[in-house]
C-alpha cells in the first residue's frame, strides 16, 4: 500500500520586525526619494 | 449566529472603537480574520510614487512632454509592479486552502519586485540624469528594500506529498487533479445566480473535498473510488460549465430544474460514496480485530 505523506502548505517565515522596518526604509530611501527627486527636478 | 437579545447581559461583549467604525463583526477577529487576509498588502509599494504621478501633471502644466512621457510611464510601470506584488500576496494566501494540489503559479511577487527594481533605476537614469552605475544601485536597493519586506517566490514547483514510490505518486497526482476538478466546479458555481443551485455545488464541493481527504489517509480507497475521481467529478464539472454558460443566454425552467435533478443524484451518489469509504474503514477494522483475537486464542493468551 503506498503510503502518502502530506506536505502542508505554509506560508513563509514572516521576517522579523526588524527586517520589515529595514526593507521599508530602504524602499522609502529608493523608490520614494527618487519620485520626490523627480517632482522637484522639473 | 446566536441572537444577541437572548443572551445574558453579562455574557454580552462590548463592541471596540474600531469594530464599531470599521463594521467589524464580533467574533470575526483574531486569529480567523488573520487566516483570511494576506498578512502583507503591498500598500507602500502604491503610496511611493505617487509623487512621480504630480511630477508627470506639473511637467504636463509646464510643457515639458519629456517629463509627462517619463514621469507617467514610470510610474505606470511601478504601478503595475505593485499591482503584480499584491496579486502575489493573494495568490501565497490563497494556496493555503489546498490539499493535494499546487497550482503552477507565475511568480508575481518576484515579477512586482524585478519590476519595481528596474523602475527605480530608469527613474535615476532617465529622469535625474544619474550614471548607469548609480542607477544601478537605486535598483538594487530597491529590489533588496522589496525582498526584506516581501519576500521573492521561492524557485521550483511546490509539492502537497512526499511521494516515494511510483504508485504513490500516481495516487498523489489523481488527488491533484480531482481537487483542480473541484476547484473549477466551485469556480463555475460563483457564476450561477440562483442560490440554491450554488448552495447545491458548494456542498458538492466538500463532499468531494472530504472523500478526497479519506482516499489521502488511506490510498488503498483510491482503487474504491476510481469511478467517483473519473466519472462523476468529470461529468458535474462539464454539466455545471454548461449549465453556466447557458442560462445567461435562456432563461429555461425546465433547464434549472433538469440541472437541480442532476445535483440531486450527484449529492446522493457522494454521500453514498462517503460513506461506503467509511463502511470499508470498518470493516477492515473488524477483520483486524477478529484476526487479532484469534491470535491471542492460539498463543492462549485468552
Amino acid at each position: 500500500m503506498p503510503e502518502l505523506e502530506r506536505i502542508e502548505p505554509r506560508l513563509p517565515a514572516r521576517p522579523p520586525f526588524g527586517v520589515r522596518v529595514l526593507g521599508s526604509l530602504l524602499l522609502v530611501f529608493s523608490v520614494g526619494l527618487v519620485s520626490c527627486q523627480a517632482m522637484f527636478i522639473i | 449566529m446566536a441572537d444577541p437579545m437572548k443572551t445574558p447581559p453579562e455574557q454580552r461583549r462590548t463592541l471596540g472603537l474600531a469594530e464599531l467604525l470599521l463594521g467589524v463583526k464580533p467574533g470575526n477577529t483574531g486569529d480567523a480574520q488573520a487566516l483570511q487576509r494576506p498578512r502583507a498588502t503591498g500598500t507602500l509599494l502604491y503610496i511611493l510614487p505617487i509623487p512621480l504621478l504630480i511630477g508627470a501633471l506639473i511637467g504636463l502644466g509646464a510643457g515639458r512632454l519629456d517629463a509627462v512621457l517619463v514621469d507617467g510611464g514610470i510610474f505606470a510601470l511601478l504601478m503595475a509592479a505593485a499591482d503584480l506584488t499584491r496579486r502575489g500576496l493573494k495568490a501565497e494566501h490563497a494556496q493555503q486552502i489546498l490539499r493535494f494540489t499546487r497550482l503552477q503559479r507565475i511568480p508575481l511577487k518576484t515579477i512586482g519586485g524585478l519590476l519595481t527594481g528596474v523602475a527605480t533605476g530608469l527613474a535615476a537614469f532617465l529622469s535625474l540624469d544619474h550614471g548607469v552605475a548609480l542607477s544601478v544601485v537605486y535598483a538594487a536597493v530597491a529590489m533588496l528594500g522589496f525582498h526584506l519586506l516581501y519576500g521573492f517566490e521561492p524557485l521550483g514547483q511546490p509539492r502537497a506529498f512526499v511521494t516515494r514510490d511510483e504508485r504513490a505518486r500516481k495516487v498523489a497526482a489523481a488527488l491533484a487533479e480531482a481537487e483542480r476538478k473541484l476547484i473549477e466546479l466551485e469556480q463555475a458555481a460563483k457564476t450561477i445566480a440562483n442560490p440554491e443551485l450554488k448552495v447545491r455545488l458548494r456542498r458538492i464541493g466538500v463532499q468531494g473535498r472530504s472523500i478526497l481527504n479519506q482516499i489521502a489517509d488511506r490510498p488503498t480507497d483510491l482503487f474504491r473510488a476510481r469511478k467517483f475521481l473519473s466519472v462523476y467529478l468529470d461529468g458535474v464539472k462539464q454539466v455545471t460549465d454548461g449549465y453556466a454558460r447557458t442560462h445567461r443566454l435562456a432563461d429555461s425552467r425546465d433547464l434549472e430544474q433538469n440541472f437541480r435533478n442532476v445535483l440531486v443524484t450527484v449529492e446522493e451518489v457522494f454521500e453514498e460514496q462517503h460513506q461506503r469509504l467509511l463502511k470499508t474503514d470498518v470493516l477492515d477494522l473488524d477483520v483486524q480485530i477478529e484476526v487479532l483475537k484469534k491470535q491471542l486464542e492460539r498463543e492462549g493468551l485468552q
